[in-house]
């Protein structure tokens, strides 16, 4: 798994990923079959790779018996069914479905295979049984291909609920014989998690993984990324859309009707790297005063518009805001130990907090924008305490 | 109650095996150091008709898909009922030497001499976790030191393969072993949450002993639930001045194998390898 910021597609979002690898922001992409039918992936592919970018897919199990039109073209569609109907899948299916891995990851030249698994939920432990028998697939497949095997780890939002129950689907989840874990969790309903104690959970989660020996990847991470190396992630999956920074089951259930009318977009946002999250353009940054603006309007290769005062696409406004998560993450991952990459996290945090402070003393920030800064720095510092064993077996790993 | 069979009785079944001596029997096998018309030392394990043939072929299975020089040699066996009289035994490599109670009397160890045994025990393990073994009874008896010092896994008989199914009941599959080594798991789980990590728990136990000359939780007269309670709950043995005295790097491995809760141990004995080597190099 190479290590960095890592790009995971949404609807319409490939150009995106494209020019911002182009743009030198990112080391992988991530397919999602939801979005993007198989003959066009494949393209798609080819295009990453010649960027230097290496491939991966998600075969999206998460909720195994979603499907839409994209994601029925990827061969695994037989696969996707109810978690009770799959809880009984055969041997010879599971084979079956060991051979389609094979082709479709072959086809789109991934650099591992990524394991289907179901969203592991609180004491459910015919999931625990079932990822296990889906993990078993993938990796007869990548033995086939002579790739690594990424085991995925979903955690659903009842796994969160407590320690405990973190603990016992943990120790199921990481039993698993791979070279890697994809690790994502389901928050809550809002798109940035801002609960202290929510976040503390996921960063223990992490640690924990990464801390036994394997890659993580933090799937879904959005602006979290910035805190991933800092618990011993080794790459860290970003996409604009506000849904892909958790898992977010609402993205599973049926899609809703398209309409005839043209596309409207919610306001433009500026992601300031100095603030550690985003401010609406042009009407809250309009009204900054210079010294202020200076230190929020932190630039892309994205951003020109946003110097002038003209309009900015939406479409900018995106690659602006994968481009500054996926760079500054990358400084932080190149602190090296985790222990380093926290402390180089908690002074963005640190700094982006006390910025907001000036903020707010010359505009009211919309939506909570600054609602969690503090609490992930806290999050953050209580789990380097806590968990003093874990960063110093890493760093006896690292020696 | 062990399963005996005198030396005299088993060469009459036995005759073109050389026998050298008897070994420690158990309820299921009885065992001899045996020598072949090539010469070659081997352990011949004689087994009870009493012993569930399931668990015998699982033991074999496991045997014979290893092959790592940690891990004692299948050479032979056979499972046959002819004229109604069964047949059933192993040949393994004989391990000349000793086993790892002996060595574990002159704790403390030296960090070199932790390294040697454990860095080989550990690749082992990885060897097992490849094949999906667990060997669920990991204690001194099990691991032979040959006569240059080199440590060899033995006695498969608990081992399951875990990408088959365990034909024992979820509510006593996580119970089978001895307990002083047993994981807090295999205390309080069932059998689906025994996997390798119960085996690198008792790598910890056994790391413990090597280094501190006592047992991290088991003491004399200690009841099984006294027992059940000190490896689920207790974390005294870390205050210790015998552990506290320990290098930093000894410390944190020995607290991250003798984690209580399973995902919080390393995920593979190699990784403990690589860390022991370099501890062992640094002496």
């Amino acid at each position: 798994m190479r290590r960095g910021v890592w790009h995971q597609f949404g609807h319409q979002s490939q150009t995106l990923a494209k020019d911002v690898l182009e743009a030198g922001v990112g080391v992988g992409v991530i397919v999602s079959p939801r979005d993007l039918r198989l003959d066009t992936a494949v393209e798609r592919a080819e295009e990453f790779r010649r960027l230097g970018a290496d491939v991966l897919l998600d075969p999206q199990f998460h909720v195994p018996g979603f499907t839409n039109e994209n994601i029925a073209t990827y061969n695994l569609e037989s696969f996707r069914e109810s978690v009770n109907t799959l809880r009984d899948i055969p041997d010879s299916d599971l084979s079956e479905l060991a051979d389609r891995l094979v082709e479709v990851n072959r086809r789109l030249g991934s650099s591992a295979v990524m394991a289907p698994a179901v969203l592991y939920e609180a004491g459910q432990r015919e999931i625990e049984r079932l990822n296990r028998r889906l993990f078993s697939a993938a990796q007869h497949a990548a033995e086939e291909l002579g790739v690594p095997v990424l085991s995925t780890v979903v955690l659903g939002s009842s796994v969160m609920s407590s320690d405990e129950t973190l603990s016992a689907a943990l120790g199921a989840a990481t039993a698993h014989n791979c070279d890697g874990v994809f690790l994502a969790c389901e928050f809550e309903a809002l798109r940035v998690p801002s609960s202290r104690a929510l976040v503390e959970r996921f960063l223990n989660a992490s640690i924990t993984i990464a801390s036994a020996g394997k890659p993580v990847m933090h799937g879904y991470a959005g602006p979290m990324a910035l805190l991933s190396f800092a618990v011993g992630a080794q790459a860290a999956a970003v996409g604009h859309f506000q849904n892909l920074w958790q898992f977010s089951r609402d993205r599973w259930g049926p899609t809703p009707a398209q309409g005839g009318g043209p596309q409207e977009f919610p306001p433009r946002r500026f992601f300031s790297s100095s603030l550690w999250g985003t401010i609406v353009y042009p009407d809250e940054t309009a009204l900054l005063s210079d010294p202020v603006a200076r230190l929020v309007l932190t630039h892309s290769p994205f951003s020109g518009p946003v110097s002038s005062h003209a309009d900015w696409k939406p479409s900018d406004s995106w690659r602006h805001l994968v481009y500054i998560v996926g760079d500054r993450a990358t400084t932080v991952a190149a602190a090296g130990t985790p222990r380093a990459c926290a402390a180089a996290a908690c002074a963005v945090l640190d700094s982006a907090v006390a910025l907001h402070a000036d903020v707010k003393r010359e505009v009211s920030l919309r939506d909570g924008a600054d609602s969690y800064q503090a609490e992930w720095r806290d999050a953050l510092n209580a789990v380097v305490a806590s968990r003093r064993d874990d960063y110093d077996f890493f760093e006896l790993l690292l020696c | 109650m062990t399963y005996t069979i005198s030396i005299e009785d088993a060469k009459a079944q036995f005759p073109d095996y050389e026998f050298v001596k008897a070994l420690t029997p158990s309820a299921q096998k009885c065992a001899f150091h045996v020598r072949d018309l090539e010469g070659n030392d081997l352990c011949l394990k004689i087994i009870s008709p009493d012993y569930e043939l399931g668990m015998l072929e699982r033991e074999i299975l496991a045997l014979q898909t290893l092959a790592h020089d940690g891990i004692a040699r299948l050479v032979e066996f056979t499972l046959s009922t002819r004229g109604g009289v069964s047949r059933r035994f192993i040949l393994e490599e004989f391990v000349d030497g000793h086993d790892l109670t002996e060595d574990l009397s002159h704790a403390p160890w030296t960090l070199g001499r932790l390294a040697e045994v454990f860095v080989q025990i550990c690749n082992a393990l990885g060897a097992m976790r490849e094949s999906n073994i667990v060997h669920r009874d990991l204690k001194p008896s099990n691991i032979r030191v040959d006569t240059c010092g080199r440590p060899r896994i033995i006695d498969f008989g608990l081992a399951r393969h875990l990408d088959l199914p365990d034909m024992t009941r979820t509510e006593d599959g996580a119970q089978k072993g001895t307990p002083i080594y047993f994981a807090p798991e295999q205390f309080e789980g069932t059998k689906y949450d025994i996997d390798h990590r119960a085996d690198l728990w008792a790598i910890g136990v056994l790391m413990f002993q090597a280094m501190c000359g006592c047992h991290p939780f088991y003491k004399s007269g200690m009841s099984l639930a006294e027992l059940r309670c000190a490896v689920c709950e207790c974390a005294n043995h870390f205050g210790i001045p015998e552990f506290t005295g320990l290098s930093h790097a000894v410390q944190v491995l020995l607290r991250k194998l003798l984690a209580k809760q399973r995902e919080q141990r390393p995920s593979d004995a190699r990784y403990v390898a690589k860390i022991l080597q370099r501890i062992g190099a640094e002496k």
